[in-house]
């Protein structure tokens, strides 16, 4: 931590402590999606212009709609249901930063990132179409690997979840079986799984450690807290039938990193021309670019038009959206926003105070 | 010696005359009314405000009917908020399937530990140490729900996972109609181990009963057996036993009720999938879980499904705390008093302010229709020394019979020696003086900050709760004991304000919880600390009332009639005699509540929600001791997030015991100064 | 107002005084039914406790008592010469100390317990409209069958509580006056003065009864109701509560329930018996007059029995 910044931290905590009794007056607060909370909170401590609950997306939204936050987190874009809660109000969608969600492993006597997936074999794995490990369909793409006769525990997140939103969104784009057996498309909060072995565990640190204590386990957590479990060690990487120049389609697997979820955050044409319009709310899965992780998601901040807080709330956006905030990602698992997304994002916190 | 002073004479008596008409100031009356008002009105807006939050609360879960039919929801099998096509469907069979057979195999291996305890703190330990590990035991009862999940999760899973493996490589073909109870594969949270854990949470209570039940087994019942030459295991199996049945019976059906509220644990061992007949060594979902992981996020039809759960786990566990209350009541014979031996269990107080065993009651047991006689002893030869005195079988059964006890006592010291070693060991080391005085590191890896925001956050709910709770549950049992008169309308008010605080002793902590959460917080728009110290007042108002009835039963009737007859007004009666006298027993009723309030993580869930800061307001959310361990133990499982979690258990455990060993001293003195 | 009398416990052989209005009636009254039964001087009009030209502080009126719907005294109708002494005498179980708690509405603290008829303190209607329990209580004081003081109150407090709970306001002088005053009177001074402020709890039993009797004293009651005061008492105790009890008619009315023969003999001028007819009926009033009169010379065939110790 550079010095500027430490002083600032300080600062902020002896503030903290002395405003302690008046609660967060003059601060901004927000509240939930869970996935970013770890960054929001570093920020906010690092800043002291606010203070972020975990509490998931929807309770995020619905904290929002009774203005009992001055700005939610979420992961999932609101359905039109939940925008008319609102009665018309007019909801701010400004993106923070990459993220991506991890598929760990647990298989007995297979190690290192080398299971291959491509999502037609993952939405199967979840759907419950393939329920053994050296099922053909698995065995195929992964030519070398000894896997067991083992059935497939499917780790799941048993709360409504963004994590879980996102990797449904991308499995009902590419696995047929997923689509129609768990989830018809969209960011459903709360799958079907279809799975037959399926455990379900409260938060990404329940699906972990599920992972962790089932041998033969497979389950979906995200980057940053798979590398806080300790799961990074063996994730799959994940495929897609993509045209590369020159090749023509081919099927490329990924792992998640920094580089591959880069890319996986990088518009398309026709996003850019989306953003440009200031609509940021943009789904990066199952991206065309030929290196990019397939499951790179991004996360928004919801601001309400015309609330009389939201000049601090900009101020913790720009703040959220700075060098300093968005240099510290890395170490948590995420990815800076870079690009036309940043800047469109820039330009929508502008409009907002 | 001089003679009397001679009469007064007539006339001058005459002139003595009543000095006042009979009646009284009208202050004396009023300040009189007065206290018959407080006294009626706390009972009233007690019981008026939960009826409320029942009533919002069924409320809620008319869609549900109207949607699914009771019956249709009862028996779904399918738990789907999103399905691939059509409508959400709502069933609550599988929770239903998961609550009762967790709480069954849970009680199958706490009965029989409860007795062998029960007994061992009874006859078979040495006087000297009956004390000290009946205590222990009732200390086990004083770890949260939330400590329990914990340990389960990052020791007794790992642990114990050989042995499910083992058995379901051993049996797992085994098919009871169709039903395979063991086959693999093992997973992470299963029946198996839910159902451990559960056994050691409702031990205590079930202990405590059965302990209380075994102690009013008559002196000459234990030693007429003893005088036909039974051997001491004899005479538990011949008097004891066949004594004591109906209270075990009752004593496993209140178990059985407590088993089935338990949400923390469960929701964090028990691998949250719903289904019916799965396999033992697999995942299940409860009715408790199943609340606690989706009510925060759910609205509509869902919501109003999870509500409905709740009603059916607030009918489950009213109608089994019913049962057990007739069963443990036909076992005192029609004697109880109201509310007797379950109420004083649940509460906590069974052990610090005992019934004397009735010295010689008429020699038969209770139950004599179910309770065989005890058979004739069987004629030996009458060798009186060594080891020709005993047939080899007695003497191996016998044997046999104390080996079982003395392991279940294990099995109950065992859990709560190695939970207390797990604290200290991981939780000592994270615990320095900034421990109390720092904020939860951000970053989970971190083995810096501390819990000063859920310390101090713990602390303001507790005094919510104290404050609403205490007041309203002390005049409340004052209305109960004091004001309602027996036979007359406030008779039957008093009565019905009885039954419904008994009813709320056995209302699940989460239930409470959903119940604030529909009331209170969705009603105020947000989670706050208000929310949350109302549902943890709601579960320690009970406890105060019953803790302070009891006591003010055991103020003598005679120092009452004393003042009364000295022409005192009721509220002196009732503020210079009865509250003297109970005050202790009422403060050790209050420090109960209080304990057992502060170690609840369920209520807190969906109503003070928890706060990465440091927060003293009340109108928003706030962190808790128990909560916070309950985040850190799903959210980061990084070793360094476990270790504060644990040191956090470490200093909610030691608030808990202060607590407890605070009301129990309290009390204790109380006594000795009764027997003064 | 001091206590001439010392303690001295040969006390016990002091006379009673009967005393009526106007002329005392002395006469000995010795111990022993053979001798009161051969002994049987009738006397003036004073023999009918009734005798309207005497003063009556307290009265019945054909009082009954109930249990919910059960009654266990029936029509009771006795009134209470001011200054005197009168013994409530009857087998166990006729309704005496029910009928006793019925006189200061004790009775009805009882759930389901109440009574019927009147009860007259003063001419005033003790179950009247607008009569209230308290007030009732705080002029016809009670003692207990098993002394009860406060236990974890001082000597002093206990003495104290009455004039404390019917917020008699007073310094510390007039408080230690009134302590000093009904402690002597009680004839319990010399023994407690230096030791007003320890526990009630830790006296004797006959010193804790002696110490009941002064705290009812304290509220200055027109009546002391007495329910077998001494039966949980030494004999020693038992005199010289009787000899308080003797001292104390020139102050208030005593009514006093008793199992004791010798003692109603002892101690009252009036003496009423009450019985059960047949089992399960409630208790009658069967014969009431000077004492001497019916122990020595009983018109009823049942009270001679019962005073001669052939029935109950
Ligand atoms: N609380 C009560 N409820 C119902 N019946 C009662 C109650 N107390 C007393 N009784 C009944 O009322 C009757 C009179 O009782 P009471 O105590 O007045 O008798 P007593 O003459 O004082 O007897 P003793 O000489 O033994 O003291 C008895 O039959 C008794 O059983
Ligand atoms: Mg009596």
């Amino acid at each position: 931590m550079n010095r500027s910044l430490r002083n600032v931290a300080l600062l902020s905590a002896a503030g903290l402590s002395l405003v302690g009794s008046a609660s967060a007056f003059g601060k901004a607060t927000g509240s939930g999606a869970t996935f970013p909370a770890i960054a929001y909170q570093t920020w906010c401590s690092d800043s002291g212009l606010c203070s972020y609950t975990g509490v998931g997306s929807g309770s995020g939204i619905k904290a929002l709609a009774a203005k009992t936050v001055n700005f939610a987190g979420s992961d999932v874009i609101m359905t039109d249901a939940q925008v008319a809660t609102y009665g018309g109000a007019n909801v701010t969608y400004v993106p923070t930063l990459l993220g991506a969600i991890a598929i760990p492993l647990n298989i007995s006597g297979v190690t290192g990132n080398k299971v291959k997936f491509d999502g037609s074999t993952l939405g199967d794995i979840f759907s419950g179409a393939i329920t053994a490990w050296n099922d053909p369909k698995i065995t195929k793409i992964n030519k070398g690997i000894a896997f067991p006769a083992a059935p497939i525990t499917v780790c799941v997140r048993s709360d409504a979840s963004g994590t879980s939103g996102n990797l449904s969104n991308f499995l009902s784009k590419v696995s047929a079986s997923y689509k129609a057996k768990v989830s018809a498309g969209g960011q459903n909060q709360t799958p079907a799984w279809t799975a037959p072995l399926k455990q379900s565990a409260s938060g990404n640190a329940g699906v972990a450690n599920c992972i962790n204590t089932n041998n033969n386990s497979i389950g979906y957590v995200d980057l940053g807290d798979a590398m806080r479990a300790g799961l990074t060690t063996n994730v799959a990487a994940i495929g897609q039938n993509r045209i590369v120049k020159g090749k023509g389609r081919v099927m490329q697997f990924v792992i998640p990193s920094t580089k591959s979820i880069q890319l996986g955050g990088t518009p398309t044409a026709a996003q850019t021309a989306k953003i440009k319009a200031g609509d940021l709310k943009i789904d990066f899965t199952a991206s065309p670019n030929s290196n990019a992780y397939p499951i790179t998601t991004t996360t928004f901040i919801l601001v309400r038009a015309g609330m009389p807080n939201n000049g601090e709330v900009s101020q913790v956006l720009s703040y959220f959206l700075g060098k300093p905030a968005q240099s510290k990602l890395e170490s948590l698992g995420f990815v800076a926003l870079s690009g036309a997304l940043r800047t469109g994002a820039n330009k929508a916190l502008s409009n907002l105070g | 010696m001089t003679p009397p002073p001679p009469p007064a004479p007539p006339d001058e008596a005459l002139a003595r005359q009543f000095p006042s008409p009979l009646r009284r100031t009208g202050s004396s009356v009023a300040a009189d009314r007065t206290y018959v008002g407080l006294a009626v009105g706390a009972a009233v807006i007690a019981v008026a405000f939960v009826g409320y939050l029942i009533w919002n609360t069924v409320a809620q879960t008319g869609e549900v009917w109207s949607t699914f039919g009771v019956w249709g929801f009862l028996t779904g099998e399918q738990w789907l908020p999103t399905p691939v096509s059509g409508a959400p469907i709502f069933g609550a069979l599988p929770f239903i399937y998961g609550t009762l057979m967790t709480s069954i195999l849970a009680l199958m291996i706490a009965v029989p530990a409860a007795i062998g305890i029960a007994l061992a703190t009874v006859v078979l330990l040495p006087k000297k140490l009956r004390g000290p590990i009946g205590a222990m035991i009732n200390l086990l009862a004083a770890v949260p729900s939330v400590i329990f999940g914990l340990w389960g999760l990052t020791v007794l899973v790992p642990f114990l996972k050989p042995a499910l493996e083992w058995l379901s490589t051993t049996f797992g073909g085994l098919s009871i109609f169709g039903w395979h109870p063991f086959e693999g594969p093992i997973t992470s949270g299963s029946y198996l181990i839910s159902a451990l854990v559960l056994a050691i949470m409702v031990l205590p209570i079930i202990t405590a009963i059965i302990r209380e039940v075994l102690l009013t087994v008559p002196r000459d019942q234990q030693e007429a057996a003893y005088a036909l030459g039974a051997t001491r295991w004899e005479m538990v199996r011949n008097s004891m036993l066949p004594w004591a049945r109906s209270g075990i019976v009752g004593a496993s059906a209140l178990g059985l009720g407590r088993a089935v509220g338990e949400t923390i644990a469960i929701a964090l061992l028990l691998g949250n999938s719903p289904g019916i007949f799965t396999s033992l060594v697999g995942p299940g979902s409860t009715l408790a879980s199943i609340i606690a992981l989706q009510t925060g996020e759910a609205s509509g039809l869902q919501l109003s499904a999870l509500t409905a759960l709740a009603v059916v786990l607030f009918v489950l566990a009213f109608g089994i705390n019913a049962l057990a209350r007739l069963l443990v009541r036909r076992h005192e014979g029609g004697a109880a008093r109201k509310g007797g031996l379950v109420s004083r269990a649940v509460t906590g107080i069974v052990g610090l302010f005992p019934r004397r065993a009735p010295k010689n009651v008429q020699a038969s047991p209770p139950l004599a229709a179910g309770a065989p006689p005890p058979p004739p002893p069987r004629r030996e030869p009458a060798t009186i020394s060594g080891s020709e005195s005993l047939s080899r079988s007695r003497r191996v059964r016998s044997r046999l019979g104390e080996g079982v006890v003395w392991f279940s006592l294990a099995f109950g010291m065992v859990p709560l020696i190695l939970v207390i070693w797990e604290m200290i060991r991981v939780g000592l080391p994270a615990i320095s003086g900034s421990f109390f005085t720092e904020l939860p590191p951000t970053d989970p890896s971190s083995y810096a900050g501390g819990i000063s925001n859920a310390l101090v956050g713990t602390l303001i709910l507790m005094g919510i709760a104290t404050l609403i709770a205490a007041p309203l549950g002390i005049l409340t049992a004052l209305f109960i004991r004091d004001v309602a008169r027996p036979g007359t309308i406030s008779g039957k008010i008093g009565s019905a304000v009885g039954f419904v605080v008994d009813i709320l002793l056995g209302v699940p902590s989460i239930v409470v919880g959903l119940i604030v959460y529909l009331g209170v917080v969705i009603v105020m728009g947000h989670f706050s600390a208000w929310a949350g110290g109302i549902a943890l007042a709601i579960i320690m108002f009970p406890v105060v009332v019953r803790a302070s009835d009891e006591v003010l039963q055991l103020v003598p009737q005679a120092q009452k009639e004393a003042a009364m007859a000295l022409g005192a007004p009721k509220w002196r009666t009732t503020l210079a005699i009865v509250i003297p006298a109970a005050l202790p027993g009422i403060i050790t009723g209050v420090l109960l509540g209080v304990a057992r309030a502060s170690g609840e993580t369920a209520p807190l869930l969906f109503t003070s929600l928890g706060n990465q800061f440091f927060s003293t307001a009340l109108n928003e959310p706030i962190s808790a001791i128990p909560q916070l361990i309950y985040q850190r133990t799903i959210q980061v499982a990084t070793p360094a997030s476990l270790q504060l979690a644990w040191g956090a258990a470490l200093v909610l455990v030691a608030i808990i015991f202060i607590l407890n060993i605070g009301g129990a001293l309290i009390s204790r003195r109380s006594r000795t100064l009764e027997a003064r | 107002m001091t206590d001439p009398h010392s303690s001295g416990s040969d006390e016990a052989v002091a006379e009673p005084q009967l005393e009526a209005r106007g002329a005392p009636a002395q006469s000995s009254m010795p111990v022993g039914n053979a001798t009161l039964a051969s002994e049987a001087p009738a006397t003036s009009a004073l023999a009918d406790p009734n005798d309207p030209s005497l003063v009556h502080p307290m009265r019945t009126l054909d009082l009954s008592c109930y249990f919910g719907s059960h009654k266990v005294v029936e029509g009771i109708s006795l009134a209470f010469p001011a200054n005197t002494v009168t013994a409530l005498i009857g087998p166990s179980g006729c309704g005496k100390s029910t009928f006793l708690r019925s006189l200061n509405r004790m009775h009805e603290l009882v759930p389901g317990a109440r009574a019927e008829g009147t009860v007259l303190l003063h001419d005033q209607d003790v179950y009247g409209k607008d009569a209230d329990p308290v007030a009732v209580r705080r002029a016809v004081g009670m003692v207990f069958q098993r002394p009860n003081p406060f236990p974890t109150k001082s000597i002093a407090d206990n003495i104290w509580a009455g004039p404390k709970f019917n917020r008699v306001k007073g310094g510390k002088a007039e408080r230690d006056d009134v302590v000093e005053r009904t402690l002597r009177g009680a004839g319990l001074w010399d023994e407690v003065k230096n030791r007003l402020t320890a526990p009630a709890g830790g006296l004797s039993g006959g010193q804790q009864q002696r110490l009941c009797i002064a705290r009812a004293l304290a509220v200055e009651p027109d009546v002391l109701l007495m329910d077998e005061p001494c039966s949980a008492l030494d004999p020693q105790s038992t005199l010289r509560i009787e000899d308080l009890i003797r001292e104390l008619k020139d102050r208030v009315t005593v009514i006093i329930v008793t199992h004791n023969m010798q003692q109603a003999a002892r101690v009252s001028d009036y003496t009423g018996v009450i019985t059960i007819e047949n089992e399960g009926e409630p208790g009658c009033l069967i014969e009431t007059g000077l004492t001497r009169d019916v122990f020595g010379n009983p018109k009823h065939s049942r009270t001679e029995a019962y005073v001669t110790g052939r029935f109950g």
